[in-house]
């Protein structure tokens, strides 16, 4: 069993971590483009939509040597898209604004005019548009074409104007799937407006071959990373707070496995197995303590976790909620501790077998890190992921009674199941003649 | 080893506890008790004696239902053990061998604890407790908590837990082991006083010959899970061989075998054997005896460096029977 525990634990985190599998799985966004493009003479006649061009760089994008796309645009309204960030169910929403284009294109007016002027400096415009200037130069960019003027006064030539356009990311903080995400669309905003900037620059060099060291090009497009409403002051405790109560619940478990294989090792079970003593009473008699137990740990761990700094949504009321779902959390986690009992020796066998339960069963409800979706068909039967889940919802998303009722009540359910299989395994292994 | 004489003891009373060709085999295949058939009488003290590994645990952890015989069965008052009636449970008492109290609770506690598990109500289990602590010497003790009592003290309570709900059939397994004299005088006379008093039936396991000598009415012996005999400790002492037993030392241990030799030939000698270069003498008024043998050696020029002259026991019954080497 010793030798197991480590075997199990760098298994359980291994999976946490992702190793093994080396399978790259898409992140679901979802990009709210609300560019409403420009037209320009830069551009050709036409009207042009940077936003949808970005856009499709998003979707376009690959694993590095893979044919796996990195991002999964969804659609959706903002209201859906923010009720599918709640959930979790998306990494993150984009806002593409709708003077992106715009902004794009004063970049690369921007980029020609600084180019221009660090090879012949303002006062020797006017003479170079007359000698042909840069002549008809096309700008192949992220599948956008623009094209230079020609013979113009020195007031044609493109003006740097003073426009600026935010993309804005949007997520939960908590959620590491966000962290990945706007990490990514960060870096491939940069390298879009980087490819535009320097496609501008290169058409510049081809009509004036000259070895010039360029200035500073102007910044007109920013990204913003922004929580989500409402919850621009969590931390990631705060987010994490719920699977770590559960968590500690889980502990607690050890602790009732470690007190009934106590009896065992010193022989006051045998004592009681001669009397008139059911299996049942010393099993509901075992639940009563360590419920009052499990209740005084459910507020030590809130208690600790108000001292810490811990925030949530919705008052006192959410409180309320959360310790009733820790309190059948916690007869859940007394329910797992009769099961381990009954397959423990002793009392160091049930601790060390009670650590092999809880740990991994803590990781695979998503205490610690978020699961596979597909996980979820399993771990929906285990009450502690329902006690997860509704603790989220209601500390953290602000969820109310009615809306948990249905993780509320598979609780009670898979609870119920639980104690009954403690109860008759506990009985069948330990209370009959050996 | 002597032949065996006879298995089944006196015949008196009705039944109490019955082991049926009785056999346990643990996982690995170690025969701890091996085809036991005994028969317990009401209001006896039944001795269970055999050395270590023997099969005395073993067989009293199936008689109370703990254990779960590989074949046979145990019948208490025609009831078979396992499918015993709430009545039966209720007429048994059981003191393990080890030392088993909940560390964590006071002696009055530890009682009241056992008490609700034999459903006696509390009015009642609350006297017998005081009774019980009163009897065992135990009542300054009533609400300090078991674990730091003394080891006699926890032994003491590890019997009164055995006697709470007034059974009519104790098992004690080594009552007395490791007590100190007192503790153990304390003991003892508490399992008399059941016989007397209470006419409660008892199975005793010890290692004392002298307490279950002086306690049992018939005693068991067995050794490698078969029962050897089954008798009253004055009839195993007479199978074995009645009389004294005289121990001698001679200064010249190469004399021992003349002597020996010479020893046997006496008239009223029933027995003579050399252990350990002692030469043991058994007969009948052995005292009488004495100046006849003392003559004998001073004839034979053989100095006597120690004596020592004592009744026959149920200690010589029982290393006669299982033999003198160490087990365990």
């Amino acid at each position: 069993m010793t030798l197991l525990f480590p075997v199990v634990f760098m298994l359980v985190f291994g999976y946490a971590f992702g190793v093994g599998g080396g399978q790259n799985t898409p992140y679901v966004i979802v990009v709210l483009n609300n560019d409403s493009g420009a037209s320009s003479s830069i551009m050709g006649s036409g009207h042009f939509n940077f936003g949808e061009n970005f856009t499709q760089v998003l979707r376009d994008l690959k694993y590095e040597n893979s044919t796996v796309s990195m991002l999964t645009l969804q659609n959706a309204t903002r209201e859906e898209a923010l009720k599918l960030l709640m959930k979790r169910s998306i990494a993150c929403i984009v806002t593409i604004p709708n003077n992106f284009s715009e902004a794009m294109e004063a970049t690369i007016n921007s980029t020609i005019r600084t180019t221009v002027t660090s090879l012949v400096g303002e006062t020797a415009i006017t003479l170079f548009q007359q000698t042909g200037g840069l002549g008809n130069a096309t700008f192949p960019s992220g599948g956008m074409n623009f094209t230079l003027p020609r013979n113009e006064t020195l007031a044609t030539l493109p003006e740097a104007e003073n426009i600026t356009a935010t993309v804005s990311i949007e997520g939960d903080m908590g959620y590491i799937n966000f962290g990945t995400t706007q990490s990514i669309i960060r870096g491939v905003l940069s390298n879009y407006i980087e490819t535009v900037q320097s496609d501008a620059k290169k058409q510049v060099l081809q009509a004036v071959p000259k070895e010039i060291s360029v200035g500073e090009d102007l910044q007109h497009v920013s990204v913003d990373v922004e929580s989500v409403s409402g919850t621009k002051a969590f931390s990631t405790f705060d987010y994490q707070a719920p699977g770590i109560i559960v968590f500690g619940l889980l502990m607690g478990s050890i602790g009732v496995a470690a007190a009934l294989a106590r009896e065992t090792e010193s022989q006051t079970l045998s004592r009681l197995k001669v009397s008139l003593m059911r299996s049942f009473d010393l099993l509901f008699g075992t639940l009563l303590p360590w419920t009052l137990l499990a209740i005084a740990q459910l507020l030590i761990l809130f208690g600790v976790a108000l001292a810490i700094g811990f925030d949530w949504v919705g008052g006192a009321s959410s409180l309320f909620i959360a310790i009733f779902i820790g309190f059948i959390a916690g007869v859940a986690c007394i329910s797992l501790g009769l099961l381990v009992a009954a397959f423990s020796r002793s009392e160091s066998h049930a601790t060390t077998l009670g650590i092999l339960v809880s740990v991994p069963l803590s990781f695979l409800i998503g205490a610690f890190f978020p699961l596979p979706s597909q996980s979820e068909v399993v771990t929906a039967f285990l009450p502690w992921r329902q006690a997860f889940t509704a603790l989220t919802s209601v500390l953290t998303y602000g969820a109310r009674l009615q809306d948990i009722m249905p993780n509320i009540t598979a609780m009670i359910l898979e609870t119920a199941v639980l104690f009954a299989l403690g109860v008759i395994a506990f009985a069948k292994v330990r209370l009959k003649a050996e | 080893m002597v032949p065996l004489l006879r298995v089944e003891g006196p015949e008196s009373g009705s039944v109490a506890i019955e082991t049926r060709n009785l056999s346990k085999r643990y996982p690995g295949g170690v025969l701890a008790v091996d085809g036991l058939s005994l028969r317990v009488w009401k209001g006896e003290v039944f001795g269970f004696l055999g050395p270590n590994g023997a099969g005395k645990t073993t067989s009293i952890k199936m008689m109370v239902g703990l254990l779960k015989p590989t074949s046979g069965e145990v019948l208490i008052e025609g009831e078979r053990i396992q499918t015993a009636s709430k009545r039966v449970k209720k007429s048994i008492g059981v003191c393990p061998q080890d030392i088993v109290v909940w560390s964590r609770l006071t002696c009055m506690e530890n009682l009241l604890v056992i008490a609700d598990m034999y459903e006696v109500p509390r009015k009642v289990a609350v006297k017998r407790c005081e009774k019980l602590l009163d009897d065992l010497k135990l009542t300054d003790k009533k609400n300090v908590l078991t674990s730091s009592l003394s080891g006699g003290m926890k032994r003491r309570l590890n019997v009164a837990m055995a006697l709470i709900h007034n059974p009519e059939i104790v098992v004690l397994d080594e009552p007395t082991a490791g007590l100190d004299p007192q503790s153990r005088l304390v003991v003892t006379e508490y399992i008399k006083g059941l016989k007397e008093t209470k006419k409660l039936t008892v199975i005793l396991t010890t290692h004392e010959m002298d307490i279950a000598d002086q306690l049992s009415d018939r005693v068991a012996i067995i050794d490698h899970g078969k029962l050897l005999v089954l008798d009253t400790p004055e009839n195993l002492k007479d199978r074995v061989g009645r009389g004294d037993i005289m121990e001698m030392a001679l200064n010249d241990e190469a004399k021992n075998e003349s002597v020996r030799e010479a020893l046997e030939s006496m008239e009223g000698i029933e027995e003579v054997n050399e252990t350990r270069g002692r030469i043991v003498v058994r007969a009948l008024d052995a005292a009488s005896k004495l100046p006849e043998i003392f003559t004998l050696l001073e004839s034979m020029e053989a100095k006597v460096s120690n004596v020592s002259l004592r009744r026959n026991s149920l200690e010589d019954v029982f290393i006669t029977l299982t033999g003198r080497g160490l087990r365990e």
